[in-house]
């Protein structure tokens, strides 16, 4: 996707191999308004990263939002149903950024399963998630991991809502010294404290960490958490994938949306994550379509930018300098005739400072010169 | 190669020692150049000095792939990092502090000085009551004996400041000591370089 497209972004040419990538595999693109109403947004902040959201009153009055985020607007339109839609999109959203304080425009690409997700369906999106990620960077890493695991060790650990909170935000830390302190302090049993500073280590090998996790299973929510791993790790095999997957079972999210798998996708010289995702039934429900499940992922190119938006071509092929002294027939000869060659151009009435790789000519009089910087 | 930011000063220097007792030491940071970045090629690492509250922002934004930092730096601004180990080193106690014979009125609202906003607020709400914040840089002692504000949130050592200024701990909201942080991104690349360096500072300090 070079030859003729070179005057594009890496960014841009990226965005068109991950379409290209999920139309080949049957998805749709779907295409939303850059608004909604506010109060859509307002009863599912929760979901939303960052709590803040773009308001304004539109003419009939209404307050409304510019859209933070595109899952949920998927979500309202699907039906309430098992049948299966594939979609996917490219579109800007507008969120809080915690560095500068301030609002920003992220682009996003990202797909969204909804309806019957068997065992396949799932294989199929973690699939795509590990291609959308090679298409920027070869060696990138989809980390894997699996809600049922986390919320079934919680399970054995306490019912307190406010602790488990306290024990999520822990397990995203991977700090195991300070879990270990308010186990103690709140008396939780030992066996499973013991479990969760095993699984936050993380292991060499998916293999290893699989295994790992299965002995320290302690209920079947954390069991069937494993074999559905286990069981994609197995199909990822098949396609030589299973390289740039890291299971880890001890990342987990907010369990009022997610339930299943989840994602996380790593590319070298960025330093967060730059994709994620997974299996979210939990807002589906949430937002009455209790019949639809539904798994997805987005890949964020605010994170990408420094990486991608570069380009190997800076300017056009050809400078043509021409002045009042130039012949305008000469002139206009002179550019059809690169236009029919397909060489790019600009005609301009001085030679810039910085002209990169770009033949510069000079249209003097009758003359058509190539001037040597 | 790992790269690690460590905090300026007496912890930094501690922390070095532990790291090149356990394999990783660079005789650049034995000599005494005005050099910024250390680095020794053969035992695959590379140090560099920062302020202590910024080491968790080099981490963080991948400038660094594991650090040293205070407990309360990582409570003040919520790095997104792994925190993986507690050194159990520069230890100290995050307090409330005030004049020896203070008495509080919980009909107004208590005027709080502070470098660190974030745990004050914290603080107060987990115990229902109203503050006003006065966010200071230093020298926070100064504030109470001058009656700027009612009392301080600060990191208490060994209390000997606040005894000389007729100041007393009120309350002790969380011990602090040095913790060992990575970036997420560069612990899914480097785990295993990561986690021989987590396992030895372990052994190390246990010893």
């Amino acid at each position: 996707m070079s030859g003729n497209l070179s005057f594009l972004y890496n960014d841009e040419i990226t965005v068109l191999k991950l379409r290209k990538l999920y139309e080949d595999k049957g998805f749709k693109k779907f295409r939303m308004s850059k608004f909604e109403s506010y109060d859509f947004y307002a009863k599912n902040k929760d979901f939303l990263v960052g709590n803040r959201i773009i308001t304004f009153t539109d003419l009939n009055g209404k307050l409304m939002a510019l859209k933070p985020d595109v899952t949920l607007s998927i979500i309202k339109n699907a039906d309430n149903s098992a049948e299966r839609q594939k979609l996917y999109y490219t579109e800007n959203v507008y969120r809080e950024s915690k560095d500068i304080h301030e609002f920003k425009e992220i682009s996003q690409v990202g797909l969204e399963v909804l309806g019957d997700i068997d065992l396949f369906q799932t294989v199929e999106i973690i699939t795509l998630a590990v291609k959308s990620l090679h298409e920027l960077d070869e060696n990138a890493i989809l980390e894997i991991s699996h809600m049922g695991y986390t919320e079934g060790l919680l399970d054995c650990l306490t019912n307190d809502p406010h602790l488990r909170s306290e024990l999520h935000k822990l397990f995203k830390e991977k700090n195991s010294h300070d879990l270990i302190k308010l186990a103690e302090s709140h008396s939780l049993p030992k066996s499973p404290v013991n479990t969760a500073v095993d699984v936050m280590t993380c292991k060499n090998s998916n293999d290893e960490a699989i295994e790992n996790a299965l002995s320290n299973a302690l209920n079947s929510r954390m069991q069937d958490a494993v074999n559905e791993i286990r069981e994609i790790f197995e199909l990822l095999k098949k396609s030589g994938l299973d390289k740039h997957i890291r299971i880890d079972f001890s990342v987990t999210d907010d369990p009022g949306y997610y339930n299943g798998i989840l994602m996380h996708g790593y590319v070298h010289a960025i330093p967060r994550d730059v994709l994620s995702g997974g299996r979210y039934d939990s807002l589906t429900a949430k937002m009455g379509k209790d019949k639809t499940n539904a798994m997805g992922f987005a890949i964020y190119f605010d994170a990408l930018d420094r990486k991608l938006h570069t380009r190997n071509k800076t300017g056009t092929d050809a400078i043509v300098v021409y002045n009042e002294n130039s012949d305008i027939n000469t002139l206009a000869d002179f550019c059809n005739k690169l236009d029919s060659d397909g060489i790019s151009y600009t005609a301009v009435k001085a030679i810039p400072e910085n002209c990169g790789d770009s033949k510069v000519y000079c249209i003097e009089s009758t003359d058509v010169k190539e001037v040597v910087l | 190669m790992i790269s690690v930011a460590l905090p300026k000063g007496r912890l930094g220097n501690k922390v070095f020692d532990i790291f090149a007792k356990i394999g990783y030491d660079c005789d650049e940071m034995h000599s005494d150049s005005r050099q910024l970045v250390f680095t020794s090629e053969e035992n695959g690492i590379s140090y560099f000095l920062v302020k202590p509250s910024d080491v968790s922002i080099y981490v963080e934004h991948g400038a660094a792939d594991i650090g040293i930092v205070g407990k309360d730096i990582l409570l003040e601004y919520e790095p997104d990092v792994y925190e993986l180990l507690d050194l159990g080193i520069g230890k100290c106690r995050m307090c409330v502090a005030g004049k020896n014979d203070f008495s509080d009125n919980p009909d107004v609202a208590l005027r709080v000085a502070t470098k660190f906003v974030n745990i004050a607020k914290t603080y107060y709400k987990s115990i229902n009551r109203n503050i006003e914040i006065i966010k200071l840089n230093g020298s926070i002692e100064l504030a109470p004996i001058l009656d700027l504000s009612d009392v301080i949130v600060d990191i208490v050592e060994t209390g000997t400041t606040l005894k000389e200024n007729n100041l007393g701990v009120l309350t002790e909201i969380l011990p602090i000591s040095a913790r060992l942080i990575a970036n997420k991104a560069s612990y899914k690349f480097k785990t295993e370089e990561i986690n021989k360096i987590v396992t030895k500072f372990s052994e190390e300090l246990k010893k």
